[in-house]
């Protein structure tokens, strides 16, 4: 898809106030089957109908995507393409709603992916992915109950796990190396790793796991240098010295 | 100056992103609007290095409490020079892991500089004092006022008995290659902290007591800025005593604590323990009548 038709779509929806109700019924399934193509392998364009919450923000707490933030693109474009990627951040970034929002489009997009996202405590990566229906949204699941009408699919959530009609599936897991070992994964996220136990066992788990084509994300803060997320970052433990090096 | 998104590859193969906060616009202290919310930010952490790790992407600080909290790069790290009319002072600590010695001496304002440090791994002593003289013949060639240096003063070890007959044959290795190291008796762990305090404390001229090389003494800096800490129980206490098997940034500090204790008279510095506490002044009588008060005139 090529930026025209990026336009056309622009200028369709924005007009969509001055088609007639006959007129938009013969477009929009036409219209929803390019605007869901492309969002399938272009995934900063999907963003645009994302929307994000800010609890913080009593007077707007539903936002759509700042796609504005240049950087967001670059990160995106980042996961996109790149099989493994270590990301140290400051905080108060957005990266974790760009992770949440990356695992939806991977899940909702590609039949049959395995997605795992891993914080130190269940309760923190189950509001990452999905908490019980009726209540308090976890993000991923509040990406997807605030897309647009047409383009929301059927999904089932449950408290840490989100399933979608393609046999797509995110689930959440608490800290541990006990925790993703043995498991299949298409996409694995680690949030705040460096702050999770066992970081080394983790990565035992993951790392053949790679090999074969599953694509990781570590994400954190820093947190000194006796980590694994710090080695994986550097690209060696920081923790050598000595004279002869 | 790093950038503020940072995209490369590393030796594992993984890409990696260093993401700053200065990369949003409404952040970037550039503008106007990120000058205002880092001044917003900064006010609510007061912890200079905790929002070094949360928010500057610092890998240097690591969970609990720093032993010298009074440690600021702006104030007490500058880019120093030697003076080749003065006396080089050196502090070691033994061990096979990572021996340590400090090198120092003192600026014109009888400050303490800390112009190098080296750091072996997996060495003897033999061996890391033969590259320390190296090392110090090249950083000071033809120094003609010579060399001071200090060890452990025996009693801050752990194992007094055990490793005081191992320093003895430490010092003995140094004794041979020339070096004839000197240390004081009853100064403890504590203590030597207690001098590095006062050390890192401003001077009535407002400078500190105390100048690190940031670039000649990174593992120093580190230890300063977070590495030696009081570490944390899992309940989240702090322990009373710093984690001193933290390698090399326990051994540093050693270091600097023997070169404390041997330079404490010369530096100004004063003995906790030995500070006479001043005599109450007396009020009253032996009897307990109050004193009367004689600065009364009677003209």
């Amino acid at each position: 898809m090529d930026l025209t038709l990026d336009q056309s779509l622009d200028d369709l929806y924005r007009r969509r106030d001055t088609l007639t109700e006959a007129d938009w019924a013969s477009l929009a399934p036409a219209l929803t089957t390019l605007a869901l193509e492309r969002s399938a392998h272009d995934g900063i364009f999907w963003l645009r109908f994302v929307q994000t919450r800010d609890e913080a923000d009593p007077t707007q707490t539903v936002k759509a995507f700042p796609l504005h933030l240049q950087y967001l693109h670059t990160l995106w474009k980042t996961l996109a393409t790149q099989p493994r990627v270590v990301i140290a951040k400051s905080r108060q970034m957005l990266v974790s709603w760009v992770a949440a929002a990356f695992c939806c489009w991977t899940a909702r997009f590609i039949p049959n992916q395995a997605v795992y996202y891993q914080a130190q405590q269940f309760d923190d990566a189950a509001g990452m992915v999905a908490l019980a229906e009726g209540g308090y949204f976890g993000r991923c699941q509040f990406i997807e109950t605030h897309l647009p009408p047409w383009m929301q699919v059927d999904i089932k959530a449950t408290e840490g796990r989100i399933q979608y009609p393609n046999g797509s599936m995110i689930q959440a897991l608490a800290g541990g190396a006990d925790k993703i070992r043995g498991r299949v994964v298409s996409l694995y996220i680690a949030d705040e790793f460096s702050r999770q136990e066992d970081q080394a066992g983790v990565y035992a788990a993951i790392a053949p796991l790679m090999q074969k084509g599953s694509r990781v994300v570590f994400i954190s803060t820093p947190n000194g240098q006796d980590n694994y997320f710090c080695t994986l970052y550097h690209g060696r433990p920081l923790t050598q010295f000595g004279l002869a090096s | 100056m790093s950038e503020p998104l940072e995209i490369g590859t590393n030796d594992l193969g993984f890409t990696t992103v260093r993401l700053h906060y200065s990369a949003s616009p409404d952040k970037d202290p550039a503008t106007e609007e990120g000058k205002k919310w880092l001044a917003q930010m900064r006010q609510l952490w007061p912890d200079p290095n905790l929002w070094d790790v949360e928010y500057e992407i610092s890998w240097w600080i690591a969970q609990g409490a720093r032993v010298f909290p009074a440690f600021h790069e702006a104030t007490h790290c500058r880019a120093l020079q030697p003076r080749s009319r003065k006396v080089v002072y050196r502090a070691w600590d033994f061990g096979w892991r990572s021996p340590a010695c400090l090198i120092a001496q003192f600026d014109p304002q009888d400050r303490l500089v800390i112009l190098h440090e080296l750091v072996g791994r997996e060495q003897t002593t033999r061996e890391f004092a033969r590259d320390v003289i190296a090392q110090c013949s090249k950083w000071f060639p033809f120094h003609a006022p010579g060399y001071r240096d200090f060890c452990d003063p025996a009693g801050q070890q752990a194992s007094s008995t055990a490793t005081e007959r191992t320093e003895v044959r430490d010092i003995e290795i140094l004794n041979v290659l020339g070096i004839s190291p000197t240390w004081d008796y009853g100064w403890s762990r504590k203590d030597g902290r207690a001098l590095i305090s006062q050390l890192l404390a401003l001077r009535t001229d407002q400078t500190p007591g105390m100048y690190v090389d940031a670039t000649g003494c990174p593992i120093l800096l580190q230890a300063f800025l977070g590495k030696y800490v009081y570490p944390e129980t899992k309940s989240g206490k702090i322990q009373d005593e710093p984690d001193e098997n933290n390698h090399p940034w326990a051994d540093v500090m050693a270091c600097l604590r023997y070169m404390a204790t041997g330079l404490y008279s010369a530096l100004g510095l004063r003995r906790v323990s030995q500070t006479p506490t001043p005599e109450p002044a007396v009020t009253w009588h032996g009897y307990g009548t109050p004193v009367r008060d004689r600065s009364v005139s009677h003209a």
